[in-house]
């Protein structure tokens, strides 16, 4: 596992975590969705009154209606039958009963539809809030972090994790307090009626949630077994179908056919046993509840018999014991799933506590030059530098304001500091000393590497595998962040450890080894990181919602147009544009598809789009079409170019394209990239030969350095590689 | 992979493709009738349970009597008793057909699967395949067996209760039963939307993975882009999407419920209006009263029951296709049934026919065309390879030089021509024969989870110790078990992941040597290992392939100089081929490819 040295400090202040405990994680969460939990809560108990108020009500009219006997019923309800006309008018009317019924039928339908629809709210929203803070978060992480931590893993805990607590905030804790408050409040129905029936009934209560605890907690081992033998099962067949060339090969199909049967019927007999277990559970409860309702039978009849108890009360004890029977069975298997819930908190904690990269800077800051504010515990918001920044400048005349720094908290010589945060770019970037290492334990990437790169010049660096090249630049994008005593790097005299890292990032373009692409169509990434465009198509997108949103309402509430509007979401692509066409018809005319066409030709991709179906509305990355890696490549150079920036960056970005296409974009990009400070990173000379300096560096030192001429003036390293190149090897 | 499942769409199959499975259910038929039988008795018996409640109010409450109050306990418990048992058994039965079936079910697939040619393995991915192997039958057991008794139960419950309302009281009966219509247009209009509903959230459940992966894995262009306002963004729009949708379907998921539970309790105030009445009048007793408000209460669940469980074995239906398409596909490389007599298949061998191999390999005339390409990538190629003859193959990433390896070792078929080996065409033995006689050390060298012990010996089971130790010292792999703690029984891990790159490399060349084969092909490994162990892998390789038909892909060219035949591809063709001196002397392609190795090396030193 690789550390470094911001992932050391970050492990050195435990003490100052994000979330300490368990509990603030889940509150952070619930914010915005709280309210709908409460909501919930409220209605549940609205539910489960009107659903016990059903019985009392046919108890009444059993008694005092159909049984004429008004002494039976207490002295309100009785107040309340005289007042209709007494028992014989209800008697001729007892339709009016029946609406009574209805009516609280009619509450509880509504209180039910209130309930479902609040805690469904609340758990969907409670969702988006998880996911949206997690990706949020995990976009700030420092790249070390996300390089030490498997994707899997962290994918598993956004989704899988996120779910467990979602069931347990609004299915887990929901149902335990569902089951609560209907067992309180028939409970007190209940005593109302007849207070030792009551007793008889409550014992059964304890009885019913110790069993199903008791049990689920057997089986809950049980299951774990099931399912790791299901693991290694489906591990069989995984690694069957993985090496399929190796079973081929030896001719081992029967070996593997009598093993996958072998574990499938080790399998199978473990869940036919783990079936005898469930079916003895669920008969064991059916046989307390049958028991529970034979006792209330034969002991509320005893107690008719002795007048203790009417017909009408004993009817509405049988229905308040049927109303707790399934809840109060499923309570048991509530409570065991709870107990993975906490596990997978301190999963989702993990990711939440990691310290974003721009925390540290800040956190370092404060420590230099004290914390006035004394706030250690509120770390800056994510995104926030992001939203106030200003747009890519090449000049430094217009500073902009740094809004950011009054709500943190300021001493003179943190202005200061602010003031170099949006230092200006088109500088010579100087590397002084620069000595780097992936983890304490590995060996020097670089090492002690100085050197000076003029203002709009053109410099390549010349080396072999595992040089450093990619080291250099990553270091300059401030993707690893140098420690003081490793040296430093910086433009126009400022260290860019001073600077805000979004502005340092967002006027070095890039151009990666391995470009991404993501899934939306082809323009959509060239024009992914171009400032101006993603406004107005975050714009326009706030407009398109605008309009479907005013459509929707204005037609009305009716099924048939939310029908319409599901549709529309579902034929969504991931595109902040409505409809492709019209997204077309808006790039075509506008500036933007102009840039895309001109990046596209610089970069010799116009070509390859003219291949495509679609042109540039193809639908690329994991879930489209797949592009070779010379076409990834000149998409990502399409990419920077849109950007614009005073530093632009090529790493190794011509390898996969042929000699001749590289010739051309070099042309290309020459003629179009006149005023801006080119680093080419390459291993091919001809890619180098025409910069203005180049460098030459081997195992993290600079071997050499000059112009190709000087160079190959020196009998070094570069004259050989070029002779390579260029003349025979033998 | 878009390909099969369109093909899929397009066939229907009645009874929800039920008849497809059919000889898979047929075992259980017996278990399953006996099953249904005394689901049907359990329903009966939660008829009765209401009318003993009944005469409980009807005698010991309106009579004031305790009089056979012990022989109603025995009767009562008596029921329990029976209907548990019952009940027992059902479910016992239910749970153990269920994971029967799924086991019968999966064991198909599987064995299958071993008789499935590569060009299956190529064009499917392995997650699919792998879906279709668990999950589908997992889906289809639970589905068969669950629901069935699901609505094996509901149905009689509804028709034991319906009886014996009717029986009864029929006109009380008409007050109850009316809602039922009501209720199953409710329920199936509904029903539909909250299935809709569901699909369109997994769908976007999926896509807000698939951000969350390329949020992950793209990490490194959207820092460097500085693109992470655009991608929040766009994540959140999801994520608010998300909620709507979820929000919409439960709005109908809500007011089913709610409907439902209004329209019980409906049936409950009609049965106390008109029932009041009807007991007012005396025509009814107040037991019979509570009986038919407990049947009113307890009416409409099972036919909820019964139209999800409906709908639930349609779909099925895509499940069950899959399997039965999974089973349909057919091996485009397959022994001919003569060949089957005299050599037997994938899974019974009859070694006493099998001739012995010698490692002639010819290729005659050859036209070949991967089933999933449209160009032919050899044509009319022909290649003696004497035995004991050590060909080398290169070109670029992708070039197709595992062709021809694919071609020798029958992993394909040629379009035209013949493959021959010692002399007989290829087809004319079993593939398991052939494959017996070769060893293949991949690119990617794999190894399966358990001991070093068991991986070596895949090739070959009864290897002793000894001869595997012999087998590690020719392949310079001893080191590699030495350092393990537990020697040949040590784990190596899922897919061999305790050990590095190279070490799987030299255990995958030692797994070979061990089965001694007479044809070896060698797929070289791209990702860099450190010196010493190239140095390793190179010495093993020069061992293993001495004596022996040998095809090596080779990625660094140093290993091959010394080979027989060296042929170049490119663009899948075959450019060139000679020995290393005749193939530079040419100034071609291969010439360039030496020299821009060559020059990579000028950085090693």
């Amino acid at each position: 596992m690789r550390k470094t040295a911001s992932s050391e400090k970050e492990n050195g202040k435990k003490d100052a975590l994000r979330f300490p405990t368990n509990i603030s994680l889940i509150l952070f969460f619930l914010r915005g969705s709280i309210l709908y939990f409460t909501a919930g809560a409220v209605f549940a108990c609205l539910v489960a009154l009107f659903d016990l108020i059903i019985p009392r009500l046919i108890q009444y009219t059993v008694d005092a209606v159909i049984g004429g006997n008004l002494s039976a019923v207490p002295a309100w309800a009785a107040g309340i039958i005289t007042r209709l006309g007494g028992a014989d008018f209800l008697r001729r009317n007892l339709w009016l009963a029946a609406a009574a019924v209805a009516a609280a039928a009619l509450a509880g339908a509504l209180s039910r539809y209130a309930f479902k629809m609040s805690n469904e709210k609340g758990s969907e929203t409670f969702l988006q809030r998880t996911r949206d803070q997690l990706f949020k978060h995990i976009l700030s992480l420092p790249y070390s972090w996300l390089g030490e931590n498997s994707t899997g893993d962290i994918i598993q805990r956004c989704t899988s994790d996120v779910e467990t607590i979602r069931v347990f905030v609004s299915e887990q804790l929901t149902s335990l307090l569902h089951v609560f408050i209907l067992v309180f409040m028939s409970l007190y129905f209940m005593i109302s009626i007849q207070p030792r029936l009551t007793a008889v009934t409550a014992v059964f209560i304890p009885i019913m949630i110790i069993s199903s605890l008791i049990f689920y907690g057997l089986i809950g081992e049980e299951f774990e077994k099931v399912d790791s033998e299901e693991g290694h099962l489906s591990a069989i067949a995984q690694e069957n179908l993985t090496g399929v060339r190796v079973v081929r090969t030896f001719g081992r199909e029967k070996f593997e056919r009598e093993r996958f049967e072998a574990q499938n019927e080790y399998y199978t007999n473990h869940w036919i046993r783990l079936m005898r277990v469930l079916a003895a559970f669920w008969v064991s409860g059916n046989v307390i509840a049958t028991v529970r309702n034979l006792t209330v039978a034969v002991f509320g009849a005893v107690l008719c018999v002795r007048d203790e108890l009417t017909a009408g009360g004993l009817i509405a004890f049988l229905s308040y014991n049927a109303l707790m029977s399934l809840p109060v069975r499923r309570i048991g298997r509530v409570i065991a799933d709870m107990s993975k819930t906490g596990v997978s908190m301190d999963r989702l904690r993990y990711i939440m506590n990691a310290v974003p990269e721009d925390a540290d800077a800040l956190v370092s800051a404060r420590e230099a030059f004290g914390d006035p504010a004394g706030s250690a515990g509120t770390l800056p918001k994510a995104g926030r530098t992001g939203d106030t920044l200003p747009k890519a400048g090449r000049t430094g005349g217009t500073l902009p304001k740094a809004d950011g720094a009054g709500e943190r908290g300021s001493t003179a010589l943190l202005e200061k500091k602010e003031d170099q945060r949006f230092a200006p770019m088109d500088r010579d970037i100087v590397f002084s000393h620069v000595t780097f290492r992936y983890g304490e334990d590995l060996p020097e990437v670089l090492r002690d590497v100085s050197m000076r790169i003029r203002a709009g010049s053109t410099v390549g660096i010349l080396g072999g595998t595992g040089s450093g090249k990619s080291t250099l630049v990553l270091l300059l994008d401030r993707m690893w962040e140098l420690a003081p005593e490793q040296g430093t790097i910086s433009i126009g005299g400022v260290d860019i450890r001073d600077m805000d890292r979004g502005w340092l990032r967002q006027n070095i373009g890039m151009v990666l080894q391995e470009p991404y692409l993501f899934s939306r169509t082809l323009a959509e990434n060239i024009v992914i990181a171009m400032p101006d465009a993603s406004d107005e198509a975050a714009e326009r997108s706030a407009r398109m919602e605008a309009i479907a949103k005013s459509a929707v309402h204005t037609a009305g509430e009716s099924a048939g147009d939310e029908n319409a509007a599901v549709q529309k979401d579902a034929g969504y692509k991931g595109s902040p544009y409505e409809d492709p066409a019209e997204l077309a018809a808006e790039l075509e005319a506008g500036r933007v598809m102009q840039e895309i066409r001109r990046a596209s030709r610089i970069a010799c991709l116009d070509e390859a789009v003219e291949h495509f179906a679609d042109g540039y509305d193809t639908f690329v990355g994991e879930r489209g079409v797949t592009l070779s890696g010379g076409q990834k490549q000149r998409a990502a150079i399409a990419q920077m170019l849109v950007r614009r920036t005073p530093i632009m960056i090529f790493d190794d970005s011509l390898s996969a394209v042929d000699a001749e296409t590289d010739t051309r974009i070099r042309h290309a990009l020459h003629k179009n990239t006149a005023d801006a400070t080119v680093i080419l990173i390459a291993h091919r000379i001809t890619t180098l030969r025409n910069a203005d300096e180049i460098f030459v560096l081997e195992k993290g030192q600079i071997a050499e350095h000059g112009s190709h001429d000087e160079l190959l003036a020196r009998d070094g390293i570069y004259s050989r590689v070029y002779a390579l190149q260029t003349g025979g090897a033998d | 992979m878009n390909n099969p499942q369109k093909k899929k769409e397009q066939r229907r199959t009645p009874f929800f493709g039920v008849p497809l499975i059919m000889p898979y259910i047929r075992p259980y038929v017996p278990t399953v009738s006996l099953m249904i039988f005394l689901g049907i008795l359990s329903s009966l018996a939660d008829t009765i349970y209401p009318l003993f409640n009944s005469w409980a109010l009807d005698h010991f409450v309106a009579e004031g009597t305790l009089d056979g109050l012990p022989v109603f306990l025995l009767l009562y418990i008596g029921l329990m008793v029976l209907q548990e048992l019952d009940n027992y058994y059902c479910l016992y039965q239910c749970g153990k057909v269920e994971v029967e079936i799924d086991r019968d079910l999966r064991n198909a697939a599987f064995a299958h699967l071993q008789t499935l040619s590569f060009s299956y393995f190529n064009q499917n991915s392995v997650g699919y395949i792998h879906a279709r192997t668990m999950s589908d039958t997992e889906r289809i057991g639970e589905l068969m067996a669950w629901r069935m008794m699901d609505v094996v139960w509901n149905v009689s419950y509804i028709v034991c209760v319906t009886g014996v309302m009717l029986a009864v009281n029929a006109r009380l009966a008409a007050y109850v039963l009316i809602m039922v219509p009501a209720a199953v247009l409710i329920i199936m209009y509904f029903q539909k939307k909250i299935v809709a509903g569901s699909r369109q959230v997994r769908e976007i459940n999926s896509r807000i993975t698939g951000n969350f992966n390329e949020g992950i894995t793209g990490v490194k262009s959207i820092k460097t882009l500085r693109i992470e306002d655009v991608m929040k963004r766009d994540f959140e729009e999801e994520t608010g999407r998300m909620r709507r949708t979820a929000v919409r379907t439960a709005r109908h998921s809500a007011l089913l419920t709610s409907m439902i539970t209004f329209l019980s309790s409906m049936a409950l105030a009609l049965v106390l209006w008109r029932g009041g009445a009807l007991t007012m009048e005396g025509v009814i007793r107040i037991g019979t009263l509570s009986v038919f408000m407990s049947y009113a209460v307890g009416m409409l669940e099972p036919v909820q029951g019964i139209i999800n469980s409906l709908s639930a074995l349609i779909s099925i239906q895509v499940n069950i296709e899959r399997f039965t398409g999974l089973l349909a596909e057919e091996s485009d490389v397959k022994d001919s049934p003569q060949v089957i007599e005299k050599y037997g298949d994938h899974f019974h061998a009859k070694r006493e026919n099998w001739e012995p191999l010698y490692g002639d390999v010819e290729f005659e005339d050859v036209s070949f065309q991967y089933p999933d390409g449209n160009e032919m990538v050899l044509e009319h190629f022909s290649l003696k390879v004497p035995r004991g003859t050590n060909i080398a193959i290169v070109g670029e990433t992708g070039a197709g030089k595992s062709t021809l390896v694919n071609l020798a070792c029958r992993f394909y078929e040629p379009t035209m021509g013949r493959v021959l080996i010692d002399g007989r065409d290829v087809r004319e033995r079993s593939q398991l024969w052939l494959h017996s006689n070769i060893g293949y050390v991949l690119q990617t060298p794999y190894l399966f989870s358990g001991s070093v012990r068991d991986n070596l010996r895949y090739g070959r089971p009864d290897a002793t110790d000894e001869q595997i130790r012999e087998a590690l010292h020719m392949a310079s792999a001893d080191f590699v078990v030495d350092r393990m703690e537990k020697g040949l029984d040590s784990d190596v891990g899922e897919g061999g992941s305790m050990l590095s790159t190279g070490e799987k490399q030299l255990i995958s060349i030692a797994r070979a040597i061990l089965a001694d084969p007479r044809i070896l092909v060698l797929d070289e490994a791209t990702s860099s290992v450190d010196t010493v162990t190239e140095r390793a892998i190179q010495d093993a390789i020069a061992a293993v392939i001495r004596g022996r038909t040998s095809f090596v892909i080779a990625h660094r060219l140093s290993t091959i100089v010394g080979a027989d035949v060296i042929l170049a591809v490119q663009d899948g063709r075959i450019l060139e081929r000679g020995t290393h001196r005749e193939l530079m002397r040419q100034k071609g392609y291969y010439y360039q490819l030496f020299t821009r190795q060559y020059e990579e090396s000028v950085w090693a030193e």
